[in-house]
């Protein structure tokens, strides 16, 4: 994240925080894990700004795949997942002037357009013409932190779960089961899933909360 | 000051895109004007980018990388969304560009416009309001209820209800709500299922 903040090279994308104050929010040096995010959001800034299509080939070969298998592990055809997967590279394409680094890691903003397109896609299936409008309507989100950097400690945060609270936030984030079958399959009381996912999301609210 | 929040599991729902639509809209309309429930939903949405980051990447055929950049070269612009809706009433930017329906008249004083219905999943969205002082009756809901203010304020029992504030409602929730004196107030509201308890000709509009 720092090098974000600090590169006078990315014209367009003034740090949002004074440096001194995100030196002072994050002391430490990022990690090897951080810098390659890093690096994709960079990516995206130069799709955006030069049209690079060296770095969308980049883009694509790390997230196309990526794509593709969790839209098979939603249970998804391999075709479908094929053709939806081109599709969110070619919107990460046509909306990268629309990425803020400062904002979100570019793993976090190309999940979203994913995750919308499926939603588009099931949705069309159900309800032929419906007219589906992306809005983009939490504006007021992500000035608390740097995200790429807040990417990171999720990161990191999420490893500081206990294994049942990661099991639960998972299976009910990734594998998009409803929590009913989440109670079955762990043979817990549905309860258990709701209080468990609880506290995963205060446990890495707090990690964030900490850094600020 | 808000004071009343949407669950951190349907937010978490809303952010895997697990949400059925309409319910995803109610609290849309919530995270439009709460930063504390849209820090909760940039949390959840990071954890997506962590995981999809995770994934084991899966084979993809070779020709998709070529078909995109003919794709590229040949992009054909968007269909324009349809015009805002204007209404006399502040919507959030989620719902400004839903078709809003046409206003009927639930009793005297009430009103809805509906926004969206989806019959397979048994879901509504609609905009309420109620003028000052009026009271709905005592009524549960056979499935989960959203409830969003947008203007105005209700009291649900000892429980005030101020714009910007959300109510969960489940199954097994039965409650009488009264508009607070001094204004309209207007929700947005998804549902499921229908409400149980309300006058027949009330049920059927609801409906």
């Amino acid at each position: 994240m720092d090098a974000l903040a600090h590169d006078g090279n990315l014209p367009g994308f003034a740090p949002r925080r004074a440096v001194p104050l995100v030196v002072w929010r994050n002391p430490r040096p990022p990690s090897g894990a951080m810098t390659a995010q890093d690096d994709k959001s960079l990516l995206v800034v130069a799709v955006a700004q030069h049209r690079d299509r060296e770095s969308f080939r980049l883009l694509f070969q790390h997230f196309a795949p990526r794509i593709k298998s969790y839209l098979l592990r939603l249970g998804m055809p391999g075709q479908l997942a094929d053709e939806l997967a081109q599709e969110t590279l070619l919107m990460v394409w046509r909306k990268a002037d629309r990425f803020d680094p400062g904002r979100a890691a570019a793993a976090t903003w190309i999940f979203t357009i994913a995750r919308n397109l499926r939603i588009d896609h099931l949705r069309r299936a159900k309800l032929p013409g419906d007219y589906f409008v992306e809005e983009e309507f939490c504006p007021s989100a992500g000035d608390d932190y740097l995200s790429a950097e807040r990417d990171g400690q999720v990161s990191q945060a999420l490893k500081t779960l206990s294994p049942d609270q990661a099991a639960v936030i998972r299976l009910s984030f990734f594998e998009e089961k409803p929590h009913p079958l989440i109670a079955a399959q762990l043979g817990i009381p549905l309860g258990t899933v709701k209080s468990r996912l609880r506290l995963a999301m205060n446990r890495l609210r707090a990690a964030l909360e900490d850094k600020t | 000051m808000i004071q009343h929040h949407p669950s951190d599991e349907n937010i978490l729902a809303y952010a895997n895109g697990s949400l059925s639509r309409t319910l995803a809209l109610a609290l849309g309309a919530h995270l439009d004007g709460c930063a504390q429930c849209c820090r909760t939903l940039n949390t959840a949405e990071a954890v997506g980018g962590v995981m999809l980051e995770a994934q084991a990447p899966a084979e993809l055929d070779e020709k998709i990388f070529s078909e995109l950049l003919t794709e590229l070269d040949a992009l054909v612009a968007a269909t324009p969304p349809p015009p805002p809706v204007t209404l006399a009433i502040p919507l959030p930017a989620n719902l400004r560009h839903q078709r809003i329906g046409a206003r009927r008249w639930l009793a005297p004083g009430i009103w809805i416009r509906p926004v969206l219905k989806d019959a397979n999943e048994g879901t509504r969205l609609y905009l309420l309001g109620a003028a000052p002082g009026k009271a709905l009756p005592r009524h549960g809901h056979s499935g989960v209820e959203m409830t969003q203010v947008l203007t105005g304020e209700f009291h649900d029992g000892g429980t005030r209800y101020g714009a910007g504030d959300f109510l969960e409602a489940g199954d097994d929730v039965e409650h009488s709500l009264m508009v607070g004196a001094n204004e309209e107030c207007i929700c947005i509201i998804a549902s499921q299922g229908v409400p149980r308890g309300l006058p027949g000709l009330l049920m059927r509009l609801l409906a």
